[in-house]
């Protein structure tokens, strides 16, 4: 992996663990070794998303090959529930035994003792995963969760666009001037330029990667990045495309949600991450007429890489076969599964093919190419959505130029930092 | 608390008892709801106000005894004033849908007036509403680029009509409107309800004297509906004070306008279940029963002015 | 046209402001229910289309197909059913009972109690939600009909409600009743209850559809798919990044239809009730 030392500080910064499974005396709830094929339990499983339910099914199935006598009952809420239903659980002792984390949350359940560590877990290929996920889920030095699939942010583009405002399709490398000359052309035949979910506060698809392209950071050893100099040139590049008429207002970007608008063949430039391929497919006319390109660089390349895994609850009454779950979920086989079926990239080191020929016109290894070679892991802290809400308290108006984005960052950072010193 | 008040036929030697409170007989019919409630509303407000007084871990743990520390903070928010103008201002627009039903009801319910089963089902399709699908539509319909109303509007002439859903402001208004939408037909329920207990001789002798249409519907119908109205009132308060979900579901997450359309029970929700703030949301639900149970009880004291029993 | 048919027309033509106000005022009550309907039977591309397209170019009817692919539909609706019948029964033989004793009986602490009794309906659901949560738990009724329906059969809402409606009665037929020998049960079994039952029915429509469209409770308790109501069924049809609204809006519109037809029903047999009840001015 390439990858910019700097990048590799960020507010993880969790102690690498050695590879090999090495917690040698955290033996709670049996190690695997207890279970067998003989072993009955039953086990609770949770997840949000409904499209992905026949990999699930799948993968507990081949579970089941080998522990028949483990029954696993599955449960489900749409995302937005999913965290008001698991906090809930969690503070009634009622955590199901295995289910799905992610960036955002892992500290808070982590660090509240919620989540078994998995170190004991056998044969882990940990260094066959994206090492920002694997990170991403180690806290205070012990693994929490394993990857299950991960999602990276490129630019869709609309090639029909670009031919009529008489510009070049965008090639790997391609820089920011080059990105706003283009929107600006674009936005000049009537078109939108570039549209993104810049104005929900959605870092992830939009102004934490300006951020990360322009040498700037979101959070490091626990302090706000957003009044650094360098961050507040990549918040100030969404500022600036609003400005000039190249992105539209926030206001239309609200009422008509940016993937709408650019599956209406409205704007020629589209921030996103790769979980949007899929249901872009559905909604465009057209997919011919589109394609995927790299994010553009500033001083370096940048793309902020999340994704989900699988943890054990700390109390599960059968934390020997959770462990083996959480296992099964994510092996190699389990991944070439998930592949197939389309919805997210799998995590597990080359079984990522299949989900890049599901769209061959659209050179989809863009975002693959972009987790090995310049991704930065989604900033997280103990408590992160706490922070986010601040962003979206904060951001819009500057985007909006109705404040000056240097005082709303640092205002912003003040807010943040104080937040971080309560955690 | 002492809830062995309650019909202990205790000598009170001024009042002479009536024989409907001898003994045991209101115990009897109060106590089946009265366990309830304390089980499943009373403990949960206990336990909310205890937390109130603590800090605690994110998940409620650990919980430390912290004095009024939570209510300081809450009373040094900075977004405390306008969470509660825009709870004020939303409670105050949807209160107007309470006379509005008055009218409404009182039409549907003229006698001789034909169709009055297709104009009781109507209005009150609002309520039969799944909140979550129906939301969607209104979103639609308000859209700031391609609404139905905006393009009413750019036809009558308006160049530049708002985007109702994400400027400060009109957000609120479209929210109002959602809410009074929705309620319309439970207030209409209800006062039909009420109209039924008033009977016909009363019109006609009003007839009689001559008294007119309007004048019928206010010496008549507006009187002896007013226990009905009172109800809607209180109930149409307590949730306006509560608004959250018509909020969260026309707004959505994400949009910008929602840091100036914030309530009350936003707050609340944010600081329980955002920030992880058990004991600073617990203050604040605190608060907001307060306010409501002062605004509520007011509306008792002035009810004797103007509701009129039987 | 006959003579009584003009007579009525004539008699119509009195009220025409009226049913042009009304019609006006249903037509905006009406129209997203229109909308919805033909939403449930677009593509999920027209109704994502921009700008939005209303008119489906056919009626897909599949959508509604694909409800009971995508959900346990009928079971979950089985559900919806137990727990609303279940909520509506309860609650008005509490409400009916309490209220009539708020109205009605002279008491020591009534009004502390019944002050008490609205106290509940100004804290915030959500605050509720993790405490009821828990006691469900220690009951042991996680995941079943009953921990649905618990907490909800006891209603601040419908006492007061028929409080208001016992409060506004005739106090002249309670004498007579008390002269003629009944106990306090009697007289309210006897002679007030008949009596309240244009209430009694309001209490009872608003228990249905809040119990029917209730999420958030039954959502926290319920999280296998076979044990839920259709309302949180549907809820967790949405998806993290893109929802097929189509299918959506199909499944709330069956959800919603049964409703509808009970209330059509509903809603005659409270003048009946009334015409039964003996209140003849």
């Amino acid at each position: 992996m390439k990858r910019r030392s700097f990048l590799a500080i960020t507010g993880l910064a969790g102690a690498a663990v050695s590879l090999s499974a090495c917690s040698g005396n955290t033996t709670n709830g049996g190690a695997q070794g207890d279970i067998t094929k003989d072993t009955t339990a039953e086990l609770t499983f949770f997840y949000w998303d409904k499209v992905q339910t026949p990999t699930v099914e799948a993968n507990i199935a081949a579970f089941n090959k080998e522990y028949p006598n483990i029954k696993v009952s599955t449960s489900i809420a749409a995302y937005k529930d999913y965290w008001s239903k698991l906090r809930t659980q969690a503070e009634g002792d009622q955590l199901p035994d295995v289910f799905w984390m992610n960036g955002p949350n892992i500290q808070l359940y982590a660090s509240n003792e919620m989540l078994a560590p998995i170190d004991d877990i056998k044969d882990v290929p940990w260094d066959s995963y994206p090492k920002a996920l694997v990170d991403l889920y180690t806290v205070d030095g012990k693994h929490y969760g394993i990857p299950k699939d991960y999602d990276t942010i490129a630019c869709y583009v609309n090639k029909t666009l670009f031919e009529q405002a008489g510009v070049p399709l965008p090639t790997d490398g391609w820089t920011w001037e080059e990105h706003n000359d283009a929107a600006k052309k674009i936005a000049a035949t009537g078109a939108y330029g570039v549209v993104t979910t810049v104005g929900a506060a959605d870092g992830q698809g939009s102004y934490y990667n300006t951020m990360f392209q322009a040498g700037g950071y979101v959070i490091k050893d626990n302090l706000s990045g957003f009044a650094d100099p360098k961050s507040i040139k990549g918040l100030k590049f969404w500022a600036d495309l609003i400005a000039d008429g190249s992105m539209p207002s926030l206001q239309v970007m609200t009422d008509t949600t940016p993937p709408k608008l650019f599956a209406a063949g409205k704007a020629g430039i589209y921030w996103a991450g790769s979980w949007m391929v899929q249901s872009l497919m559905e909604d465009l006319a057209d997919p011919s007429q589109y394609t995927v390109v790299p994010l553009p660089k500033d001083e370096v390349q940048a793309t902020v890489i999340h994704g989900l895994s699988y943890v054990a609850s700390a109390k599960s009454k059968n934390l020997a076969a959770a462990k083996a779950l959480v296992k099964a979920m994510t092996t190699k086989e389990a991944a070439e599964t998930e592949a197939k079926n389309g919805t997210a990239i799998p995590a597990f080191n080359g079984t990522q093919q299949a989900w890049i020929e599901s769209v061959p016109d659209w050179q989809l290894d863009v975002f693959t190419n972009g987790a090995a070679d310049y991704s930065v892991p989604y900033p997280v802290s103990k408590n992160t959505a706490a922070w986010e809400d601040l962003q979206l308290q904060i951001l819009p108006d500057a985007f909006a130029g109705k404040v000056a984005m240097d005082e709303a960052a640092k205002k912003l950072a003040e807010q943040m930092d104080a937040l971080l010193a309560k955690e | 608390m002492t809830t062995t008040t309650t019909g202990r036929a205790a000598p009170t030697g001024k009042r002479r008892r009536s024989p409907m409170s001898v003994g045991a007989w209101p115990l009897l019919f109060i106590g089946p709801l009265l366990l309830g409630v304390l089980v499943f509303y009373y403990y949960p407000i206990i336990s909310n106000l205890w937390t109130s007084f603590t800090a605690t871990n994110a998940f409620g743990g650990d919980p430390k005894f912290v004095g009024v520390d939570n209510y300081v903070d809450l009373l040094n928010r900075p977004d405390l004033p306008s969470a509660l103008v825009n709870t004020l201002f939303y409670t105050a627009v949807v209160l107007l849908g309470v006379p509005l039903s008055v009218v409404i009801a009182a039409m549907i319910e003229l006698p001789g007036l034909k169709g009055r089963t297709i104009y009781r089902v109507l209005f009150f399709m609002p309520y039969l509403a799944m909140p979550v699908a129906i939301a969607q539509v209104w979103r639609i319909f308000f859209n700031g680029n391609f609404g139905i109303l905006n393009q009413g509007l750019k036809a009558i002439g308006i160049a530049e009509p708002p985007y109702w859903l994400s400027t400060p402001g009109f957000a609120m208004l479209a929210v109002a409107f959602f809410g009074i939408w929705s309620s319309i037909g439970f207030n209409v329920i209800i006062l039909s309800a009420g109209l039924k207990g008033i009977s016909p001789e009363l019109y006609e002798a009003a007839s009689l004297d001559g008294a007119s249409a309007w004048r019928q519907f206010r010496t008549v119908t507006v009187p002896l509906l007013t226990p009905s109205i009172f109800f809607l009132t209180i109930m149409t308060a307590i949730g306006g004070f509560q608004l959250f979900d018509g909020l969260y579901a026309m707004l959505g997450p994400g949009n910008p306008a929602i840091n100036q359309s914030r309530s009350l029970v936003y707050l609340f929700y944010n600081e329980a279940f955002v920030q992880q703030n058990k004991g600073g949301g617990a203050a604040i639900a605190m608060f907001i029963v307060l306010l409501v149970g002062i605004a509520t009880a007011i509306q008792f004291w002035g009810q004797k002015k103007w509701v009129h029993y039987e | 046209m006959s003579d009584r048919k003009r007579s009525v027309l004539r008699g119509q033509l009195r009220y025409l402001p009226v049913h042009i106000l009304l019609i006006l005022g249903g037509m905006v009550m009406l129209f997203p229910f229109v909308w919805q309907v033909l939403m449930s039977l677009s593509t999920n591309a027209e109704i994502q289309s921009v700008p939005p397209q209303f008119i489906p170019g056919t009626f897909r009817w599949e959508n509604y197909v694909e409800v009971f692919q995508k959900l346990p539909f009928l079971q979950q609706f089985g559900t919806s059913l137990l727990i609303t019948v279940a909520r509506t029964l309860g609650q008005l033989v509490f409400c009916a009972l309490a209220g009539y004793a708020f109205a009605r009986m002279q008491f020591r602490g009534r009004n502390l109690l019944f002050g008490m009794l609205l106290a509940i309906l100004m804290i915030p659901g959500q605050a509720y939600l993790i405490p009821q949560y828990q006691i469900v738990k220690s009951f042991g009724l996680l995941e079943t009909a009953a921990g649905v329906v618990l907490p909800g059969l006891f209603s601040a809402f419908g006492t007061f409600l028929m409080r208001q409606a016992f409060m506004s009665m005739p106090k002249e037929l309670e004498e007579a009743a008390r002269l003629d020998g009944c106990n306090p049960w009697q007289t309210f079994w006897r002679v007030m209850l008949p009596l309240a039952k244009p209430s009694l029915f309001a209490v009872a429509i608003v228990t249905v559809l809040w119990s029917w469209n209730d999420l958030l409770w039954p959502l926290i308790v319920t999280t296998r798919e076979e044990n839920m109501p259709i309302s949180v069924g549907i809820a967790t049809l949405a998806g993290q990044y893109s929802s097929d609204y189509a299918v959506m809006m199909a499944a709330s519109v069956m959800a919603m239809a049964p409703i509808f037809v009970l209330f059509f029903s509903m809603q005659k047999r409270v003048i009946e009730g009334l015409a039964s009840s003996g209140l003849k001015g």
